[in-house]
């Protein structure tokens, strides 16, 4: 149970490891892309931390890199096929993200640091809990960033119409994204009193 | 047979029996979803088409890799023709699909497929920049201020965009005049 709820805050792997910054400031610009963005992560990221924790002690050390890179891609390129075939509007509006979720470093750096060292079904556990963080961490600053520089939320309008027609724009350009990610890292901060985890 | 036991053997063993068993899980998935998102494709053209210049057939008159022209029909009468082509935007390439009635005036505009930023370009798919081409002519312009005549008035913050968009839309009007002719 501990590997499951520790990537939801305590390790979380945005907002406390700073893992998968890119796709964390890409594609925060609004909360449906990062809904979408984080979901298909955690699917990647269950498969891949399955299958890698299962053939942990079959693959050589020195090229155990190179197998998590093509189990990674391959789990990758099953889900943009299965979203353009059953979810052909997601798989549109997250264009480019979908392929990129390859090189997010929170799969990998999971594969490395945990799979490869674990049961299966702890790995699968570590999975579910660090692709909901890296969901949660997203849909936050994603909130964030939408509802300052465009005035919604979901696209559901939540300012006034004169925001709205001259919001913040900066904050969905991506010098906003690394604005609101460093003030939600530093109110977190702020919030567990500064203190830091062992 | 040393060499079978060595390491370096069990090495590249271990890669080509994962790329093996990957690529042959790529084909079985591959082969389940290839013809359902053709389908999807497909369908999103027609939608997109029926959308613009709403007819009964679309026959291709003229296809390159950068513009695709199309003339509609009802009841075996060319009203106008469809234009898809490319213009090169903020993010990359911008892909237009532009209606031109018989006589020569924009039906209606979309955006197809585009990499522009969310919030600044991407807002051109949204009906109040794009319906803006609704009824214009040859030679459409872009300003920055409130727009009147054959203008339309660019998006504040995405003004390559908006010209991208435009400059497409001319295009489109000028292949369908070629292809009326």
């Amino acid at each position: 149970m501990k590997n499951f709820t520790k990537g939801l805050l305590k390790e979380n792997p945005v907002l406390v490891l700073l893992l998968g910054m890119c796709p964390s400031l890409a594609t925060t610009t609004s909360v449906i892309n990062a809904l979408g963005m984080g979901l298909s992560a955690m699917a990647v990221l269950v498969c891949s931390n399955a299958v890698i924790s299962a053939l942990r002690k079959v693959i050589p050390s020195k090229v155990r890199i190179a197998a998590y890179i093509v189990i990674i891609a391959a789990f990758v390129t099953i889900v943009e096929m299965l979203l353009k075939a059953y979810v052909f509007s997601l798989s549109k509006s997250l264009g480019v993200f979908i392929p990129l979720i390859v090189v997010n470093c929170i799969i990998l750096a999971r594969a490395e640091a945990f799979a490869s060292k674990n049961s299966v079904w702890q790995s699968v556990l570590d999975g579910l809990g660090m692709g909901l963080g890296f969901t949660l961490a997203l849909v936050i600053i994603a909130t964030f960033r939408e509802i300052l520089g465009a005035g919604t939320w979901c696209g559901i309008p939540v300012t006034t119409m004169g925001y709205r027609q001259n919001p913040a724009l900066i904050f969905i350009l991506p010098a906003g994204g690394f604005l609101s990610l460093g003030l939600i890292l530093g109110a977190i901060n702020l919030i567990k009193g500064g203190k830091r985890h062992e | 047979m040393m060499f079978f036991k060595s390491n370096e053997f069990k090495m590249v063993l271990c890669l080509v029996v994962i790329a093996v068993a990957v690529a042959g899980v790529m084909a079985v998935v591959n082969d389940l979803t290839s013809g359902k998102i053709e389908q999807n494709l497909a369908n999103q053209l027609t939608e997109s088409l029926q959308e613009v210049l709403p007819a009964d057939s679309y026959d291709v008159l003229k296809e390159t890799d950068t513009e695709t022209v199309y003339e509609a029909k009802k009841d075996g009468n060319g009203i106008g023709y469809l234009v898809v082509n490319i213009e090169k935007g903020y993010g990359g390439d911008v892909k237009v699909l532009t209606g031109v009635k018989q006589d020569g005036t924009v039906s209606k505009v979309k955006i197809l497929e585009h990499g522009e930023t969310p919030g600044l370009g991407a807002n051109a798919e949204k009906d109040n920049f794009i319906s803006q081409f609704n009824g214009k002519t040859k030679g459409v312009e872009v300003v920055k201020s409130k727009a009147d005549g054959n203008k339309i008035s660019a998006i504040s913050g995405a003004t390559i965009t908006s010209s991208a968009v435009t400059r497409a839309v001319n295009t489109a009007i000028n292949l369908a005049e070629e292809a009326g002719k």
